[in-house]
């Protein structure tokens, strides 16, 4: 996760909406103007004729002003409520009891400790900790208006479901918003809507009183109440229209504040698996509630949402899915691959943590898991990894270890299809001594009971080990390989992928000079083309699918250009590797295009197929997107 | 008349734009000074916790003396040296000797908690359960300091150089900070404490 660049994008939001605000005040102000010169056109008789005129500054300006200073006047009143007696009041108030520093009990201690340790990570003065013992839900707040005067405040249920890592990602986020004066900017936001919401009930006291004062006045034969009516209506109106909105764009700017907070607590302990945790711990008991009546009044500063909110837009948290998969990329494959059901998803990730020997839960390859799994390591590729240890035999795990048992696991791997290894070694490396050719051959043949899905993967595990050998052999592995793969004349494309994949994880670690392409697709359609024509009629034999699969790939692409599908006969592996050079030097955004194009291609007929996901892979390696082994079960071809 | 009143109002904008930027690097530069003294402030509480440790120890493991010894000696050498490297600041030669000393008190301090492991009573003291609390805690606070330290120069970097800050930055030297990075291998291990 890039929380930088996430903490970025949420002040933006953010700053964005808080100028919304602003303007809806000022549409208040020209909506009441209007409403004004329209009640003079129309109730002056004398100058019926003549309608007033539309710009009069000093009725502009007395309205902008009377306006802003009810607005301010009430905000004011209302803020100076809302901050007085700082977070120590609305801690209280919530029937939180504050921890005393010299506190034996070990979860309290373990509180504290957290806390002490996020003021030093955000940088800011420890603030005061309460706990509300009554609460058995998960969930914490953070109050008060300024970093000097906050408290942060946990439940009961946090201190004791959550492990220390999970309460630092949520002490994290608090602080982030005493931190980021989240506190403040929501009370603010809370005054001028209560300004608005004044303008709306001042309009509601004149329609009241108006109505009964007109009836008197109207029988003692006076007129000009019918205008001041009219005025206090659009008063009414407008202000609960004003309210409305305000609300809106207030639970709009709460929600980024929320995000810039998750984004903020995973720099606070550069742990995304702690604040994650804690929210799937949240998203499985669905224990956020607070049972407190006075909840509602701090429901912006809880952690998850205190109380429900059937209107979503509404709502002060964003949804706790949206949270989870923004910090781990993963989550969405675990319950699809499980089931909706949250209990479901703690069952699996118990069996994730390695009890069961299985392999790992497979997970459904989608087109947004493969393009966010760019770049990222997940627990489950950690797992994978270890799982994949686990299944190895143990003198391949040996041939791991040693450089020269790498490079005949290299070499191994191209041979491992062939119907006479022996012969090809012979034709490829006639210099190799017998004693290499023999480890080779019997590696071979060990690589025979691994797992076909396994065998690029090797390749990764291999590549530690070949870089002790001295420089000179180790430059020369990518020519052997090429040796050994064109020694029976034909080019497989696993043979391809793992050349690929292979020359450029070498060649990426020695040296990386590159002139940039600074144009789009459009370019490249050529090259594009061919590289998904390849995929599809890897991956899809029967022509109309292999169509189908390409048109989809296009729609992915989202390319204006002229993108052609190349006939399989006219496709060499030579070209393809030049068209993965030019392709290398485009944009990072176009190559996460081309990456999810060519995963759509996979998905068009629903399996997915070894060979499709190693070319796919050593597509991800060429251009610098690496991705990671994924895990499924794919129907093998 | 009036075109006289835009300008001065103009002028007055950009200068209190340009104080904002400046009051903006300052409060970022002392988070920066804030940082740096918090990473001593955590040693130094690491180096009380010790002594408490062992005491605890102590009464269950009567046999590992030596152990004991070790980690009470690293504390005190690595103690020294923090106290040389925080009246020379600047020496980089104090400050490689105190990630030495880190890293031996760190060793001690591991095979410390590898025969530990073997007392299963002394697992079970509260006193020794709390303070492995903030044992962890206290390496918690190393590294979180380090970071935010790191951070914190980051961001004002960042600002220093990007425009138009970079104009009052140069005038007003403020002068680029420096990341902290170990220097010594062995300093990046850290101390692991089982619960």
């Amino acid at each position: 996760m890039d929380f930088f660049g996430e903490q970025d994008a949420a002040r933006r939001n953010s700053r964005w909406l808080v100028v919304l605000f602003m303007l809806a005040v000022v549409t208040i102000v020209v909506s009441l103007y209007a409403v004004i010169i329209g009640i003079i056109t129309y109730s002056d008789t004398r100058r019926m004729a003549e309608p007033a005129a539309l710009w009069q500054p000093d009725l502009f300006f007395t309205v902008a002003g009377v306006v802003s200073t009810v607005i301010l006047l009430s905000s004011l009143f209302k803020v100076v409520q809302l901050s007085s007696g700082g977070g120590v009041k609305v801690a209280e108030s919530l029937d939180g009891r504050l921890v005393s520093r010299a506190t034996d009990d070990r979860l309290e201690r373990r509180l504290l400790n957290v806390v002490d340790e996020m003021a030093i990570a955000a940088g800011i003065p420890v603030p005061k900790v309460y706990v509300l013992d009554h609460e058995s839900g998960i969930n914490a707040f953070a109050a008060g208006t300024s970093s000097s005067d906050a408290v942060v405040a946990v439940t009961r249920g946090t201190l004791e479901q959550l492990n220390r890592d999970e309460l630092q990602g949520v002490i994290g986020h608090e602080f982030s918003h005493i931190f980021n004066g989240d506190m403040r900017l929501n009370i603010r936001l809370m005054g001028v809507l209560h300004g608005i919401l004044m303008l709306a009930l001042i309009g509601r006291v004149i329609l009241r009183g108006g109505s009964r004062g007109y009836r008197v006045r109207s029988s003692s034969g006076k007129k000009g109440g019918g205008g001041i009516v009219l005025f206090a209506l659009a008063l009414f109106v407008i202000g609960y229209i004003g309210v409305f909105f305000g609300r809106l764009i207030k639970a709009a700017v709460s929600r980024q504040r929320e995000f810039l907070a998750d984004a903020s607590a995973v720099q606070f302990t550069r742990n995304p698996a702690g604040i994650a945790g804690a929210l799937k711990k949240i998203a499985g008991l669905d224990a956020t509630r607070i049972e407190h009546p006075d909840a509602e009044s701090a429901s912006h500063m809880f952690f998850g949402n205190g109380i429900n909110n059937f209107l979503s837009l509404l709502a002060t948290h964003p949804p706790v899915e949206e949270r989870i998969s923004r910090l781990d990329p993963y989550f969405k494959m675990d319950i699809q691959a499980a089931a909706p059901s949250p209990a479901m998803d703690a069952v699996q990730n118990e069996a994730v943590m390695g009890f069961s020997g299985a392999a790992g839960a497979s997970e459904r390859v989608t087109v947004e898991t493969v393009r966010s799994s760019v770049g990222h390591v997940g627990q489950q590729h950690i797992n994978y990894a270890q799982t994949l240890m686990e299944r190895l035999p143990e003198p391949i795990w040996k041939a791991l270890r040693e450089p020269q048992g790498a490079r005949a696991l290299v070499l191994a791997l191209v041979l491992v299809k062939e119907t006479s290894p022996k012969n090809s070694l012979m034709t490829a490396l006639p210099q190799a001594t017998s004693d290499t050719v023999l480890k080779i051959l019997a590696v071979t043949a060990l690589l025979k009971d691994v797992a076909r899905a396994d065998w690029l993967p090797l390749l990764e595990l291999a590549i530690p080990a070949l870089e002790e050998l001295p420089e000179e052999t180790l430059a020369a592995i990518p020519d052997e390989v090429d040796a050994l793969i064109n020694a029976d004349k034909r080019v497989t494309l696993f043979e391809f992928s793992l050349a690929t994949l292979l020359r450029h994880t070498l060649n990426e670690r020695s040296s990386r000079s590159r002139q940039r392409h600074n144009g789009g697709l459009k370019q490249v359609q050529k090259d594009v083309g061919q590289l998904l024509s390849l995929m599809v009629h890897a991956g899809h034999s029967e022509a109309s699918i292999a169509n189908e699969a390409f048109e989809q790939a296009l729609k992915a692409l989202d390319s204006n250009g002229e993108v052609v599908m190349v006939e399989r006969s006219q496709l060499s592996l030579k070209t393809i590797e030049e068209a993965l050079e030019r392709l290398n030097r485009l944009n990072f955004r176009f190559k996460g295009k081309i990456i999810e194009a060519a995963t759509t291609a996979i998905m068009v007929d629903g399996e997915v197929k070894h060979i499709e996901l190693d070319f796919l892979r050593a597509i991800g390696a060429s251009l610098d997107c690496p991705i990671p082994p994924l895990q499924v079960e794919p129907v093998s071809s | 008349m009036s075109v006289g009143w835009i300008v001065l109002g103009v002028v007055a904008v950009v200068v209190i734009y340009l104080i904002m930027i400046y009051n903006g690097l300052v409060a970022l530069r002392n988070r920066i000074e804030n940082g740096f003294a918090q990473i001593d402030v955590q040693l130094q509480r690491r180096y009380d916790l010790i002594p408490n440790l062992v005491e605890t120890a102590k009464g269950y493991m009567k046999h590992e003396r030596e152990t004991l010894e070790a980690v009470i000696t690293a504390r005190n050498a690595a103690q020294s040296a923090a106290k040389h490297a925080e009246s020379n600041p600047i020496d980089g030669a104090a400050i490689r000797d105190l990630a030495g000393a880190e890293a031996v008190l760190g060793s001690a301090m591991g095979k410390f908690f590898a025969l530990a492991e073997a007392y299963p009573d002394l697992k079970a003291n509260q006193n020794m359960m709390q303070l492995q609390e903030e044992l962890a805690s206290t390496e918690n606070r190393i590294a979180f300091s380090r970071q935010a330290y790191n951070d914190a120069v980051m961001h004002y970097n960042t600002r220093r150089e990007s425009f138009p800050d970079v104009l009052i930055a140069n005038n007003f030297g403020f002068k680029e900070a420096q990341m902290l990075e170990l220097e010594d291998e062995e300093a990046r291990k850290v101390v692991k404490v089982n619960f």
